[in-house]
C-alpha cells in the first residue's frame, strides 16, 4: 500500500475558526424551486409543483434549527436545496456570509466540504455492494485523499461514531442494524471534516430505543466538534429535545420560526398550534378527542390563495383568502416570528390585535 | 466476517477496512462447485481447441478416402467418425470450438464493455444525452442486419475478424438498453445523492456506485450473449457470409450433421455435444459470478 502519509485532520478540529457564537453559519432569503410537471393541470399552460416558495431563514453558528411539518411540506426540498442537489429556481443561499455558486462566491466544492448531509434511508443511502470502510472513505478519495490515507481515516471516524472498526470496517450494509447503519451515515458527513450538518429524517425511520441512542450520538458529537445542525423531522418531541429553534413548513412556506419554549410554548400561527396539539401525550386522561387540524394537504400544484392554511384553520375570514401574510414579529420575543393576519393590528382579520399594541411594529410589512 | 475480532487491540498485520471485495469474490467463487465445474469444462474445452488441431499431424480438411461417412471407431482412429466427404470429425469439431468460442467471449465481451458505458452513462446523465444515446441505439436497431453485414464483406472482403465486428455491433444494443433502465432505478437511491453530495464527479459515481449494481444482470445477459452469438454466426456461414470451408465452426457442423441426422448421427451429436456443455458450463459460471459479485449472497 502507499506508505506516504498525506496530513489528514482528525476529528475535533472541525469547527476551531473562530467564528463567534450567534454569527449566521447560513443565510438563506428568498429561496425558490418550483417543480414542472409534464402534461400541465389540464388548464392553460403548463402546471408547477411549488415545493419551496419564497422561505428565507439564518442558522447560528453553533445551533440546532428544526424543521417541522407535514409529509409534502417541503423539508426535504429545502434540504437538497441547500446542499446543491437540486438547482434552486430563485433566492440567495449565504455560507458564511458567502454566496454559494455565485461569481464570485464559494464553489459548489468548498460547499460540499463545509455542509454535509444524513439522509432518512439508512440502508438506501448504503451502497449494498460497498463495505463500511469504502462508504466512510468514499467522499475523501473522491475529494483527492490518498487511498491508505482515507481508510485510516474512516476507520477513525467510525470510531468516533461508536462502532470499532476491527469489527465494523468491512462490513457491508445488510450485515449492520438500521441503528448501526445511520451511525455509519453519520460517519460518511463527518469524515470531511463538516461545519453544518443537514440531518434529513435521520432518526424517523429507527425503532424508539435506537433513535434515543443516536440522538444522543448527535449531540455528543456536535457538542465535540462544534458542530451546526438543521434537523428536518416530522416527529415534534424529537425536535423539541435536540434543537435551539424550530421553523414550521406548510405548503412550501415557513409559517413561523423561533426559539424552541417560546414555539411550543405560545404558537402564534394556528397551523403550529394544531400541529402542537396533535402530539400525543403520556398521559392516557389528556387523549386528543377531535382531530385538531381537519382534511388533506392541499395540492401543492394550485395552493390557495392568499394564506395558504385557510383552507384549514379554524378563525379563516375573508382577508386570509385575499392577502398573503407576512412572516413578522408578533410577541414580546424579538426572534419569534409567526406569519398569520390574526396577529397583525389593523390586518382586517377579526381576531388581529388592538393597534396600540405597543411593541407590535407599525407596517406589517417590515422586519425587527 | 467472525474472525475480524480475534486480532487483541486492533492493529495486526491487517488493517481494518482493506479487505479486498475482489478477493472475496474470488474465495465465494472457489466455494461454489457447479461454477467451478463450470469453468473447468470451459478451460478443458478451450485448451482441446487450441492444442488439439496444432498438434494434429494431418490438416482439418485432410480426406480419408478409405473412411468416408464412417462412425466413431477408436481403432480406425477417428474417435469422433468421419463426415460424408471423408473429413475426421474429431478435428474439426475441436477446430470448430476455437472459431464458435472466440465469436461467443468477443460478442459478450463487446456487449459487456460498450453496453455497461452506454448504458450507465447514458441513463445517470438522462436528458439531452440520455436522448440522444438512446435514439442512435434506436437507429442500429432499425438498419436491417444483413444489409450492414453485406455492406461490411464489400467493402472489406471475406474475413473472421469481420464477423466479431458485425455480431459485436448488434449484440450491446439489447446490454445498453438493460443497463440503462437498471441505472434509471440506481440513480435516485440515496448513496448516489449522498455521493454527490460529498462531491464526487459524476463520472466517478457511475464507476464506483452505478457500475457495481449493475453487476447482477449485466452478467446474467452476458451469458445469455454467447450462444446468441454462436447460433448467429451459423446463420451468417450457412448465408455464406461468414465461416468458409475448409474453416468450421459448431454452428455449421451441426446444421450440416442435421441434414444427415438420420443416416450418419455421430455428425450432429458430438459438435452439440460440445456447444450443449459450453452453454451448460457459461450458465453455470454466470450464476456463480453473479453471486459471487454480490455482498448479500455470501
Amino acid at each position: 500500500m502507499n506508505a506516504t502519509p498525506a496530513p489528514v485532520d482528525p476529528p475535533g478540529t472541525a469547527a476551531t475558526d473562530p467564528a463567534a457564537d450567534g454569527r449566521p453559519i447560513l443565510g438563506v432569503s428568498g429561496l425558490r424551486k418550483y417543480f414542472r410537471l409534464r402534461g400541465g393541470s389540464g388548464g392553460v399552460g403548463p402546471a408547477y409543483v411549488q415545493a419551496v416558495d419564497d422561505i428565507s431563514f439564518t442558522v447560528a453558528t453553533g445551533e440546532t434549527l428544526g424543521v417541522v411539518g407535514e409529509s409534502g411540506c417541503g423539508k426535504s426540498t429545502t434540504a437538497r436545496l441547500l446542499m446543491r442537489l437540486i438547482e434552486p429556481d430563485d433566492g440567495e443561499i449565504l455560507l458564511d456570509g458567502r454566496d454559494v455558486g455565485g461569481r464570485d462566491g464559494m464553489s459548489l466544492r468548498a460547499l460540499r466540504r463545509n455542509v454535509q448531509m444524513v439522509f432518512q434511508d439508512s440502508y438506501s443511502s448504503l451502497n449494498p455492494r460497498h463495505t463500511m470502510a469504502e462508504e466512510v472513505s468514499f467522499g475523501l478519495t473522491a475529494q483527492g485523499v490518498k487511498r491508505a490515507e482515507a481508510r485510516r481515516r474512516a476507520n477513525e471516524v467510525l470510531e468516533f461514531v461508536g462502532l470499532e472498526p476491527a469489527i465494523f470496517a468491512d462490513r457491508y450494509p445488510h450485515e449492520l442494524s438500521g441503528g448501526q447503519r445511520q451511525r455509519v451515515n453519520v460517519a460518511r458527513a463527518l469524515a470531511l471534516n463538516p461545519r453544518l450538518l443537514l440531518l434529513d429524517e435521520a432518526v424517523s425511520s429507527l425503532d424508539k430505543s435506537v433513535e434515543a441512542q443516536v440522538l444522543n450520538l448527535l449531540i455528543e458529537i456536535k457538542e465535540r466538534l462544534g458542530l451546526t445542525y438543521v434537523f428536518i423531522s416530522h416527529d415534534l418531541n424529537v425536535v423539541r429535545f435536540i434543537a435551539d429553534r424550530v421553523l414550521v413548513m406548510y405548503l412550501g412556506k415557513v409559517v413561523e420560526i423561533g426559539p424552541v419554549d417560546r414555539v411550543y410554548g405560545s404558537p402564534g400561527h394556528p397551523y403550529t398550534r394544531a400541529l402542537i396539539a396533535s402530539r400525543l401525550s403520556m398521559d392516557p386522561r389528556r387523549r386528543i378527542e377531535a382531530p385538531p387540524v381537519a382534511g388533506d394537504l392541499p395540492s401543492p400544484i394550485n395552493p390557495p390563495s392568499g394564506c395558504r392554511f385557510r383552507t384549514r384553520c379554524p378563525i379563516a375570514e375573508p382577508v386570509c383568502g385575499s392577502r398573503e401574510p407576512v412572516l413578522d414579529r408578533f410577541g414580546a420575543e424579538p426572534a419569534h416570528l409567526a406569519a398569520c393576519h390574526a396577529l397583525v393590528p389593523g390586518s382586517g382579520h377579526g381576531q388581529a390585535p388592538d393597534r396600540d399594541g405597543g411593541t407590535v411594529p407599525e407596517n406589517e410589512g417590515s422586519r425587527p | 466476517m467472525t474472525d475480524a475480532a480475534t486480532s487483541p487491540d486492533g492493529q495486526g498485520a491487517t488493517v481494518p477496512g482493506s479487505r479486498s471485495p475482489w478477493r472475496a469474490a474470488a474465495a465465494h467463487l472457489g466455494r461454489n462447485r457447479a461454477a467451478m465445474a463450470g469453468l473447468v469444462t470451459l478451460g478443458v474445452l478451450a485448451f482441446l481447441a487450441i492444442t488439439v488441431p496444432a498438434l494434429s499431424p494431418y490438416p482439418i480438411d485432410d480426406i480419408f478416402w478409405d473412411a468416408i461417412g464412417t462412425g466413431p471407431t477408436l481403432a480406425g482412429g477417428h474417435p469422433f467418425g468421419t463426415d460424408a466427404n471423408g473429413r475426421d470429425l474429431f478435428l474439426r469439431t475441436l477446430y470448430a470450438g476455437r472459431i464458435s468460442l472466440t465469436v461467443g467471449l468477443a460478442a459478450s465481451l463487446v456487449s459487456v464493455l460498450v453496453g455497461v458505458a452506454w448504458g450507465t452513462v447514458s441513463g445517470y446523465f438522462g436528458g439531452v444525452t440520455d436522448s440522444l444515446m438512446m435514439r442512435f441505439v434506436d437507429i442500429l436497431y432499425a438498419l436491417p442486419f444483413m444489409f450492414f453485414v453485406i455492406l461490411l464483406m464489400v467493402y472489406f472482403g471475406r474475413h473472421v475478424v469481420l464477423i466479431f465486428v458485425a455480431i459485436g455491433m448488434v449484440e450491446w444494443l439489447d446490454m445498453a438498453r438493460i443497463v440503462r433502465g437498471e441505472t434509471l432505478s440506481i440513480k435516485r437511491r440515496e448513496f448516489v445523492e449522498a455521493a454527490r453530495a460529498m462531491g464526487a464527479p459524476s463520472l466517478w459515481i457511475v464507476a464506483r456506485h452505478v457500475v457495481p449494481n449493475v453487476v447482477g444482470p449485466v452478467v446474467v445477459f452476458a451469458t445469455l450473449t454467447v450462444p446468441r452469438a454462436i447460433l448467429f454466426e451459423s446463420f451468417l456461414s450457412f448465408l455464406g457470409l461468414g465461416i468458409q470451408e475448409p474453416m468450421t465452426s459448431w454452428g455449421v457442423l451441426i446444421s450440416e450433421g442435421a441434414t444427415q441426422m438420420e443416416t450418419q448421427p455421430w455428425a450432429l451429436v458430438f459438435p452439440a455435444t460440445f456447444l450443449a456443455a459450453t452453454l451448460f458450463s457459461l450458465n453455470f459460471l454466470g450464476d456463480g459470478l453473479r453471486d459471487a459479485l454480490d455482498p448479500r449472497h455470501r
